[in-house]
């Protein structure tokens, strides 16, 4: 595949001169298989001024380095944690950093078999020619056994819990028996290889992992973004970049922006950056949702309102889409923030007051 | 001056072999200034060792370094104010305080020992701890340092930058490097900070204290928090000795404990998690030298699992292993020669943590207690009394307590009427709080459990004796005088109640408040009132909610005994339960069969409560929306009763729209006739004379009662007596006199009044019983006559 001219970049292509610089600069012991040593994957992930490597991941050192270490045991690593806070990222990039290769990748469905965790065949070949290893086609997760790489499977807990379970022997024995080419041969994993897997634990429709499965994995809990300013920058610069493509040349206003990011905070740390608590959710209030109700709202306000502007109005309208997907109990959480939090911020401020008045007809009908 | 300079300033003055005086920066609790320390005692051998303590403790430096003294234990400090509270703070030592090792290490060789700090007076009142360390984790230089070196927080950084070096032979270089980052730390602290704060007047006086040191007491070893380094190489011009008055506060060396020690970190007083420190020092004594680091991480890993294991949560082996090889990993990828604080504390979330990690998950916090440990330290006989026991003693003479002997006394108090007496009743509750057998309750109101408040006297027997004085002793821990022990032992049950699971028992919270009120604990209060207002807002219980409130406004509207000072409100809390009732509100609806009785007396609870004055701050609209939700969300019958009952009584809801949705669930269609009584027993719950005051409500019951047939009324009959039991009985005789001119009758209808029998009929009666009972016994069945306790 010609990843120059793809969608989205892979990792590697992307920070190619980053991958290369730190490569060169690499005095460290490198655990086998390895491209880079854990400090340089570290420096390549966090950042390293004196070297000009762009910082990656934001709000948890420490995390990083259990995820590095965890990768040079014999454990997998399980990245866990709202939908939205960078898990997949994390694993493209460490991936990348390790092994030089971020698309030796499985993504986790309900229509995942154990074929595709270990391997199929080419029925032409096997028809003409019988088993033979021309005949096999290996699975992403055997690939990276045979070349020492980190294999990725995205939302694990979305593959059914006997699909998962094929993984339990192979992250154990570190190997693939194929019968089928003759009693006694199998694939072993050269050195190098692990399994970085990301799941979402609280979602609905997701299968639980088996206590056997998740002892072989160290989990590492992925937290949304604790800077409010930092997020509020990161949601101001996704809404404009999905704007951009129906050129009409509105922005966010501040205010709004604010307003935006402060309900979703709010009722995603459960307490007010005045201190005040508020109940929380269980739905999910991440910064790609707050992008989302963020894109619904402008473009409301621009093709169906045909407002001048997106005001918060809107935004407590397709808030609606967001918290009350699925949860009854969230639509009250809801109304217990609109009835205290937002009529005393409606006292105030002119962007809260149409917040209120928008939310509370939006709740009571 | 430029950064180098300053650098080169503490380089310089660190040492001053020429003039014999030789500075030893530390950071308090550090075990690696601490072994430095100790290496330098034994290499320069000091002949005066100076420490930074306030120096009116110096009178209890022979009890501190008594054999018999086992650290952790803290000087406390205790200061009459004029004007306020008096005020109390501890200077804290553990086995690892470099400051204490200085002072045991210098009574070995016979130096002179020294504290050259201002009086205590000067800091109390700032802080309740008199080390203050807040600049390591807090500073510019601290975080651009962190943030160079990769590490989480200034704890992090020092432990990478020194704690990594417990066991160096080479004391010179490791002070000297601690003497250069505190001369960082204090670079980047603004100089109206150091002015503010009174360092600057601090050095200035222990700068005059070193200058003292006459030639034939030096070498002089100067043992200081390492940030006031800087300033005092500087200030090296031999001066007048400070002029040394007498000192304002008294001091006592106290029994100090690893829980203690660790709160008072809170307040940025030293490293935190002492039990950890502890180990480094105890492996680096052993080792003579620096530890076998792979080794003290094994160490501390096996004995949590094992303390674990005993508590019921093992570990599996290859968990243990693989936080070792996490453990290990991280160290050396964070550039560490071995494991340290931070590294286990990350490798116990890998290894152990399996799933998501929400805030604080139980793994981390059991490790973390574990680090902190429990030590509680032993001080030597003859130190003195701990100020608890003297001001408790002071204040029962002043309340008129007589503990001239150890006699049992009886004393009646009139708490009501007379202020003193209200004042002695609180500090015998206090007493008996901090569970020192001084006084017992013998009768009177008990507010706890809401029995007999009216009463006015309260009835104490009460005696002092050693033993109060010996448990007064344990409970110095808390506080240093009676109040302040208790709201600290009022803590110490909030603790216990956590530890117990029971985090979140308003009930139990509720309790602990009400105990500190009549303890008279005062402002302390505030924080249990914060606690209680945390529990209500995660309730997830509608009558908890509601009795929560209800019991802060029992507190709230009380005068006397359970009255509220001053300077304690329980407004917010209240708010915060109003706020909790209304969210719970929507949880009505669905409310299982078995809780409806409690909820529905919670509602008419809070009903009663919202009608009256003390409501007046809260916005009863959004209850009343919240209600009807209820009603509109097909509620339970019982609850649809007493919800449209209230909107009727807060004219929200017209009469009819009552007596129609009555007249729905009697003609309604369920599976057991009971259900359609439940309507009638919500509303009862709520008013009872909701019955008479609407007559059309009266006329539809009538309907439906005299539309049943007899054997559906009598299997209704139990569910309609418990409904109406609810009015009382005069009520009883209004609503029988409302139905008997319904019916054109008269009262005694009703009641029956009495039934004539004639003398005649009541011979005839008895005659009939007599053969009866004969026809019974001749039938062989005496026993069981018998039995029915009657005579043939």
């Amino acid at each position: 595949m010609d990843v120059t001219s793809s969608q989205k970049l892979t990792a590697e292509a992307r920070f190619k001169d980053e991958l290369a610089l730190l490569k060169k600069n690499d005095p460290d012991l490198k655990p086998a298989g390895w491209l880079l040593s854990p400090r340089a994957v570290r420096k390549f992930i966090l950042g390293d001024a004196a070297l000009g490597i762009s910082q990656k991941f934001y709000g948890d050192n420490p995390l990083v380095d259990r995820c590095i270490v965890a990768l040079m045991g014999h454990q997998g690593l399980m990245l866990v944690g709202e939908p939205g806070t960078a898990k997949t990222l994390l694993s493209e990039l460490l991936s990348a950093a390790i092994s030089g290769d971020s698309l030796l990748v499985v993504q986790g469905s309900a229509g995942i078999i154990e074929d595709h965790l270990r391997y199929g065949w080419n029925y032409a070949v096997l028809l003409a020619e019988g088993p033979s290893e021309r005949a096999m086609v290996a699975s992403p997760v055997m690939a990276a056994m045979q070349q020492g790489k980190i294999a990725r499977i995205e939302e694990l807990t979305r593959c059914a819990p006997e699909v998962q379970d094929a993984l339990i022997s192979l992250m154990s024995e570190k190997t693939i028996s194929t019968p089928e080419l003759g009693s006694g041969t199998e694939v072993r994993a050269a050195r190098g290889f692990n399994l970085i897997g990301t799941a979402n634990l609280r979602d609905l429709g997701v299968n639980e992992m088996s206590s056997a499965l998740k002892r072989r994995f160290n989990f590492e809990t992925v937290q949304p973004i604790s800077d409010p300013v930092f997020e509020q920058e990161l949601v101001a610069q996704q809404v404009s970049e999905r704007m951009a493509e129906y050129d009409i040349g509105q922005q966010m206003p501040d205010d709004v922006l604010a307003l935006l990011v402060s309900v979703f905070r709010d009722l995603r740390t459960g307490q007010t950056h005045d201190g005040a608590v508020v109940a929380q959710t269980k739905s999910v209030m991440s910064t790609a949702e707050a992008v989302n109700v963020g894109h619904a709202a402008m473009l409301d306000a621009a093709f169906l309102d045909g407002a001048s502007a997106v005001t918060p109005a809107h935004i407590a309208r397709h808030l609606g889409g967001v918290v009350f997907k699925d949860e009854d109990d969230d639509v009250r959480k809801f109304r217990a923030y609109i009835d205290t939090i937002a009529r005393a911020r409606s006292r105030k401020s002119k962007a809260w007051k149409l917040f209120f008045k928008s939310a509370k007809t939006g709740l009571d009908g | 001056m430029v950064d180098e300079e300053r650098f080169d300033a503490v380089r310089d003055g660190l040492f001053q072999p020429e003039s014999g005086v030789f500075f030893a920066p530390v950071r308090h609790h550090s075990p690696a200034c601490a072994w430095a320390v100790q290496q330098m005692v034994r290499e320069i051998r000091p002949k005066t060792v100076l420490v930074e303590a306030p120096h009116d403790f110096a009178h209890i430096i022979p009890h501190l370094i008594h054999p018999d003294t086992k650290p952790p234990v803290a000087i406390a400090g205790l200061l009459d104010q004029k004007d306020g509270p008096r005020l109390a703070a501890y200077y804290p030592f553990c086995a690892h305080s470099p400051e204490y090792v200085a002072l045991k290490e210098g009574a070995e060789i016979g130096a002179q020992l020294r504290f050259i700090d201002q009086p205590s007076e000067a800091k109390m009142g700032k802080a309740r701890a008199l080390v203050d360390e807040a600049v390591f984790d807090g500073s510019d230089f601290v975080s651009a340092l962190a943030k160079k070196t990769g590490c989480r927080d200034g704890f992090e950084l020092w432990d990478h930058l020194f704690e990594t070096r417990l066991g160096t032979a080479n004391w010179q270089d490791f002070l000297l490097d601690v003497g250069v980052y505190c001369a960082g730390l204090r670079a980047s602290t603004p100089g109206s900070v150091l002015q503010e704060s009174g360092d600057l007047a601090r050095e200035g006086f222990m700068a005059r204290q070193i200058a003292s040191v006459e030639k034939g007491q030096k070498p002089v070893l100067v043992v200081v928090g390492g940030f006031h380094v800087p300033a005092l190489v500087g200030l090296q011009q031999p001066v007048k000795a400070a002029e040394i008055k007498p000192p304002k506060a008294q001091s006592y060396l106290i029994r100090y404990g690893y829980k203690e020690l660790d709160a008072l970190n809170g307040y940025a007083a030293g490293l935190p998690q002492p039990a950890y420190y502890e180990t480094l020092w105890n492996n680096a004594q052993t080792a003579r030298g620096t530890p076998d680091w792979q080794a003290v991480a094994g160490g501390i890993v096996q004995e949590f699992a094992s303390q674990m294991r005993k508590e019921g949560h093992g570990i599996a082996l290859p968990a243990m292993v693989e936080m070792l090889r996490s453990a290990d990993a991280l160290s050396k990828l964070r550039g560490r020669p071995g494991v340290m604080r931070h590294d286990l504390i990350d490798a116990l979330k890998s290894a152990l943590l399996k799933g998501e990690a929400s805030g604080r998950d139980a793994w981390t916090e059991r490790f973390v207690l574990f680090l902190r440990g429990h030590s509680l330290g032993e001080i030597c006989e003859g130190t003195g009394q701990p100020p608890l026991v003297a001001d408790a003693m002071q204040r029962a003479k002043a309340f008129r307590f007589d503990v001239s002997d150890g006699q049992r006394r009886a004393r009646s108090l009139d708490i009501r009427r007379k202020p003193r007496h209200l004042a002695a009743s609180q500090f015998s509750h206090a007493m008996a709080l901090l569970d020192t057998g001084f006084a017992a309750r013998q009768s009177g109101p008990d507010f706890i459990n809401a029995v007999q408040t009216g009463l006015l006297f309260e009835n104490w027997h009460y005696a002092w004796s050693p033993q109060v004085e010996g448990m007064l002793i344990q409970a110095a821990i808390h506080g240093d005088t009676i109040p302040d022990a208790c709201a600290g032992a009022l803590l110490a049950e909030r603790v216990a109640l956590v530890e117990d699971g029971r985090a979140n028992d308003i009930e139990a919270l509720v309790v602990l408040l009400k105990r500190g009120l009549l303890a008279g604990v005062g402002a302390p209060l505030t924080a249990l009132v914060g606690e209680v207002e945390k529990a209500i807002r995660i309730s997830a219980d509608f009558e908890r909610a509601a009795m929560a409130m209800q019991a802060l406004h029992t507190i709230e509207v009380s005068r006397g005994p359970l009255g509220l000072p001053d300077t304690v409100s329980v407004q917010g809390a209240m708010r915060v339960a109003f706020e909790r009732v209304v969210f719970l509100c929507d949880d009505l609806a669905n409310a299982p069969d078995e809780t409806l009785p409690a909820k529905l007396a919670a509602l008419r609870l809070i009903t009663e409560f919202l009608r009256s004055d003390g409501a007046s701050a809260f916005d009863v609209q959004v209850f009343d929306e919240a209600l009807d939700r209820v009603a509109a969300a097909n509620p339970p019958a019982e609850i649809l009763g007493a919800v449209l009952v209230i909107g009727l009584q807060s004219g929200k809801r017209a009469p009819d729209d009552l007596v129609r949705a009555m007249r729905g669930q009697f003609n309604g269609a369920f599976l057991s006739n009971e259900s359609k009584v439940g309507f009638l027993r919500g509303m009862l719950e709520i008013s009872a004379s909701i019955l008479w005051s609407i007559p059309s409500l009266l006329e539809e019951l009538d309907r439906f009662l005299s539309g049943l047939e007899d054997l559906t009324f009598l299997e209704l009959l139990p569910h309609l007596r418990l409904a109406l039991t609810r009015l009382s009985p005069r009520q009883s005789d209004q609503l029988a006199e409302i139905l008997a001119d319904r019916f054109d009758g008269a009262v005694s209808d009703f009641t029956g009044g009495q039934v004539e029998v004639s003398a005649q009929a009541a011979a005839a009666g008895a005659a009939a019983e007599i053969r009866l009972q004969r026809a019974l016994v001749d039938d062989g069945l005496a026993e069981w006559v018998a039995g029915r306790g009657a005579t043939p």
